[in-house]
């Protein structure tokens, strides 16, 4: 699929630019790349969320709905059978999302009315029990927003997300700008439920200490492109694709003090990327053909693809 | 602190400050009217008022020194001037001499109070449910529509405005006759004088009221709550919103309107602060008996105390206005501010 | 060097204002004005004096051009009148704005860059302005300074009132520039304040600087139109708010002297808007969250 920010008749940027991806029942897919690579622009395509300046094509397939495709089927269907019963969104900067104006406790009766057509009172009930089954005092309820410590209102925001027990869910760099206690506590916490349900869950995050701790799959990012994909293991071992390499070193690792190589360079401009691959201005290994065509998407493994020429049959 | 008690505070001490700066233009104003119109001020009065008891004249001669800064030391015309200020005492007024301009003023008061109370609510309402409902819909024709002629209303003051309106209507579509509305009694024993007063008013009032309506509504009101409520839409909690598939009609309710309301409601304050002035001009065009038309003939006759009177009253009722609004309306609006933390 | 990409960010913006169709509708409306007042210049001397043509004849064409819009009661041309006054307005607001802005400009930066006490005392001093009502105070100081007004002083009574919103802008601009991270790690790395307000800060301000300014030409001419309609500006000279007292005075509404009543309306909506689009288009541009619906 394709992913475009329309900003004006000239201008565009494409930040997803033929990825495919599959998501799998019980499983817990990573995302990675640099800043602004388009991460969160996947995964808002992904949940068949499109506002503008964002316009998208391709098609994103839902089997549990029979093979519906969310980017072709109207905004009001979303809302009504999809969006939250079937997938839910932690957005990033998570902290800052709730509505100041409205209680917590609204914020779940909204919800559980809506799609329980449950009465007020019974609704409030619920949601008593299901913030107190989440580790949470009841009187969060009562409170605003601001009255809460943002972890809190991290806490409230993945109780959101998993309130109507949803089977794929999206979380936006959950763990940004909280502390590594609650971080484990957070992420622990999304894991759990994710295997009590069953459910998907896709994790955003730049942060590869993350993905090696919580994934099951990695895709790496860059420049709008998937450019390698494959299980957490392996990756994290012998990963492929130069710039995956890169993020990898970087990692602080136990026991080992040889001088991290980190990438020189910045992120192309996605308004006008470079010819060839987007990476080579900044790929140790470019070559002559990196810089006039697009590498295609190889099989290297099970499971496995890299998209790069150094690793083309030709 | 209790936030509340914290912003109370805040906006009294602003309170008292914009008053005592208030007071000392009006104060310094006075002093840049050279001494030679008092004189000439004077001699009118004298001659206007050959039937007047010499005791009156002597009172208001009195007073027009005082309020000059022709007798007396420095210090006591500023505390003179300072008690006058705030009691709105003037003096005599020219008009209808001798009665105390405080008191020809405050019966043409409730007039224009009425009436921009009236047009600034209903503008106020009407303009922020269009802005927001058009906000929503950014690509209907319809809003488009709207969009442009805010633009245009937008910068056009109410009394070109009005010009134009009584153009079309009293010339190409003689709907509304004009003519000079006059008070009607105030005192209001039966029913029948009071079914008179209101369609008395609604005569007089129904021009100046549509011009400022309209301007107001389609121009401002409407321009600046659709620019908060796309700014407004951008917000996270309000995409977050979206992103659980609320319906639109919720988010543009609890979430978009009600999170323009505290900027607006501002805005509000300082608007209705200007119900002691707002239409000055307005009202004089269309001959409508508030404090526009008086102080026209005020001004033809050079006649200060109603002017200083009008001013004073529209200064105090302007920083009083203001802070009560944004004090306690401001607390309903604003939970951050409602509860503590 | 510097200057010389300047000139070309300049360029930049003006190209990509220019893609506004309000901006050319904007620019396209004063460029007539501006040329309809500069025919002022040719205004033949006797235009001024009354009963000179017959008096209350409506539009015709003729082989001068003293009577295309027909004459007034006082038996003058409204032709000329219309573009001297024209002309003296537009004067009266580009006047005002000059003066009042660049207080407002001046003001705005100070309370800006200030911090405590004295912060806190310009923040009163301008809000005060702001919400003092400035018809009347304007209305009392011509009063009282009536007999000693020209043409060329009214825009210096004006500027009492007009420093106050550019000064309140300006301000909540500097205020969210200086905020940014760069301004921060600058003063750190020890750059003099001073050019950190020559180049960081003012570059940002500028663009909105515009906008005041043209915002208050709008309101100057507005307030000037105020204060003759109530027969306080200079009654002698022609302004669009003395054709309209004028008007008004000889009760030409009722007449249906509608070749008097229109040019001055006309020309002063025109200009409100005209000046209106290119200070939305500016504005539009500097703060871009407010496209949604625009360009
Ligand atoms: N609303 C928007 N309008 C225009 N461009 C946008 C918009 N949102 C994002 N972009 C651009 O799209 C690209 C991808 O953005 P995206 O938010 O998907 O990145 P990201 O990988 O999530 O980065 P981060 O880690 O910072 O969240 C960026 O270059 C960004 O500048
Ligand atoms: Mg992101």
């Amino acid at each position: 699929m394709f992913g475009e920010y329309v900003i004006s008749p000239q201008v565009s940027i494409k930040a997803v630019n033929n990825v495919s991806i599959e998501l799998k029942k019980n499983e817990v897919i990573g995302i990675a790349g640099e800043s602004g690579c388009g991460k969160s622009t996947l995964i808002k395509i992904l949940y068949g969320f499109l506002q503008p300046p964002l316009t998208a094509s391709g098609k994103v397939l839902l089997n549990t709905k029979g093979g519906l495709d969310l980017l072709s089927v109207s905004e009001d269907y979303k809302r009504e059978n999809i969006w939250w019963k079937i997938m839910s969104y932690i957005p990033q900067n998570s902290m800052n999302v709730l509505n100041p104006f409205m209680k917590i406790g609204d914020h779940f009766v909204e919800l559980l009315r809506k799609h329980l057509k449950i009465e007020k009172d019974e609704a409030y009930r619920v949601a008593e029990e299901y913030v107190m089954s989440m580790g949470m005092r009841k009187d969060v309820l009562k409170a605003f927003p601001h009255q809460l410590s943002g972890g809190m209102r991290q806490r409230v925001v993945v109780s959101l997300a998993l309130l109507l027990k949803p089977s794929i869910i999206f979380a936006d760099e959950p763990t940004t700008a909280v502390d590594v206690v609650l971080q484990k506590v957070l992420l622990q916490l999304l894991t759990d439920k994710q295997k009590e349900l069953g459910a998907t869950l896709v994790v955003v995050t730049h942060d590869m200490g993350v993905h090696a701790m919580i994934t099951q799959k990695v895709a790496v990012m860059y420049a709008g492109r998937v450019v390698e994909e494959a299980p957490t293991e392996p990756l994290f071992e012998d990963p492929k694709h130069p710039y995956t390499q890169a993020l990898i070193n970087s990692l602080p690792r136990l026991g080992d003090d040889r001088p991290r190589i980190g990438l020189s360079g910045s992120p192309p401009d996605l308004r006008n990327p470079p010819p060839g691959c987007e990476f080579h201005p900044r790929c140790p290994y470019a070559m002559d053909i990196c810089r006039r065509e697009k590498p295609l998407r190889v099989k290297i493994d099970k499971d496995r693809y890299v998209v790069c020429w150094l690793y083309a049959k030709r | 602190m209790h936030p509340f008690v914290k912003h109370f505070i805040n906006r009294t001490i602003v309170l008292v400050v914009t008053l005592f700066i208030a007071f000392n233009i009006s104060y310094f104003l006075l002093r840049a009217i050279p001494t030679s119109a008092v004189d000439t001020m004077l001699n009118a009065i004298a001659q206007m008022g050959q039937r007047l008891d010499p005791e009156e004249f002597m009172r208001m001669r009195q007073t027009l020194l005082e309020l000059f800064g022709l007798t007396g030391s420095p210090l006591d015309q500023y505390l003179s001037y300072l008690r006058r200020f705030f009691t709105l005492d003037f003096g005599a007024s020219f008009i209808v001499f001798p009665r105390p301009a405080r008191e020809v003023v405050l019966r043409y008061l409730p007039w224009t109070v009425g009436l921009l109370l009236f047009t600034t609510v209903i503008s106020w309402s009407l303009g922020n449910i269009l802005g927001v409902t058009v906000s929503f819909a950014k690509n209907r024709y319809i809003s488009r529509f709207l969009e442009n002629l805010a633009i245009v209303l937008y910068p056009i003051p109410y009394y070109v405005f009005s010009l134009a309106l009584i153009y079309i209507f009293a010339f190409l579509i003689p709907i509304f006759t004009l003519s000079p509305a006059t008070m009607p009694a105030i005192r209001i024993s039966t029913l029948h004088d009071l079914l008179n007063v209101v369609i008395h008013l609604m005569k007089a009032a129904s021009l100046p009221a549509i011009s400022i309506i309209v301007i107001s509504a389609f121009g401002w009101w409407f321009i600046s709550s659709r620019n908060l409520s796309l700014v407004a839409m951008t917000e996270d909690y309000v995409i977050y919103a979206r992103l659980r598939g609320i319906d639109v009609g919720r988010i543009r309710r609890d979430y978009v309107l009600r999170g323009i309301m505290v900027p607006q409601v501002t805005a509000l304050a300082l608007a209705l602060g200007a119900i002691f002035s707002g239409a000055l001009v307005t009202e004089y065009i269309f001959a409508y008996p508030g404090l526009g038309s008086l102080l026209y003939q005020a001004i033809i006759i050079g006649d200060y105390p109603i002017a200083l009177t009008i001013l004073s009253l529209s200064m105090i009722g302007v920083t009083l206005a203001t802070w009560f609004l944004d004090t306690f309306v401001y607390y309903l609006v604003d939970p951050r501010i409602r509860y503590a933390r | 060097m510097y200057i010389n990409t300047r000139i070309r960010v300049f360029i930049d913006v003006l190209k990509s204002l220019s893609r506004y169709g309000r901006f050319r509708v904007g620019i396209a409306i004063i460029a007539i004005l501006i040329a309809l007042s500069l025919i002022s210049l040719a205004s033949p001397p006797r235009y001024k004096q009354w009963y000179v043509y017959p008096k209350d004849r409506p539009p015709q064409l003729t082989s001068s051009i003293d009577m295309i819009l027909g004459t007034t009661t006082n038996g003058r041309s409204v032709f000329w009148i219309m573009v001297n006054a024209l002309a003296n307005s537009l004067c009266i607001g580009l006047l005002t704005a000059l003066i009042g802005s660049h207080i407002g400009l001046l003001i705005g930066l100070l309370a800006g860059i200030s911090r405590g006490k004295t912060e806190l005392g310009f923040i009163l001093l301008i809000d005060s302005f702001v919400v003092l009502p400035g018809l009347p105070i304007l209305i009392v100081l011509a009063l009282a300074l009536k007999q000693s007004m020209t043409i060329h002083t009214i825009p210096l009574i004006l500027s009492v009132i007009a420093w106050a919103w550019p000064a309140r802008n300006v301000r909540s601009i500097a205020l969210s520039v200086m905020s940014r991270d760069f301004i921060t790690i600058a003063s750190f790395s020890g750059i003099k304040f001073r050019s950190i307000l020559l180049y960081e800060v003012m570059p940002y301000v500028l663009g909105w600087h515009l906008t005041n300014f043209i915002n208050t030409i709008i309101w100057a001419i507005g307030m000037e139109t105020a204060l003759a309609i109530f027969g306080l500006s200079i009654l002698s000279e022609d302004t669009l708010g003395t054709m309209l007292y004028w008007v008004l005075n000889f009760n030409a509404l009722f007449r249906g002297l509608w070749w008097w009543i229109l040019p001055p309306i006309v020309l002063l909506i025109l200009i409100f808007i005209g000046f209106y689009l290119i200070s939305v288009s500016v504005s539009t541009y500097l703060n871009p969250r407010l496209r949604g619906g625009v360009a």
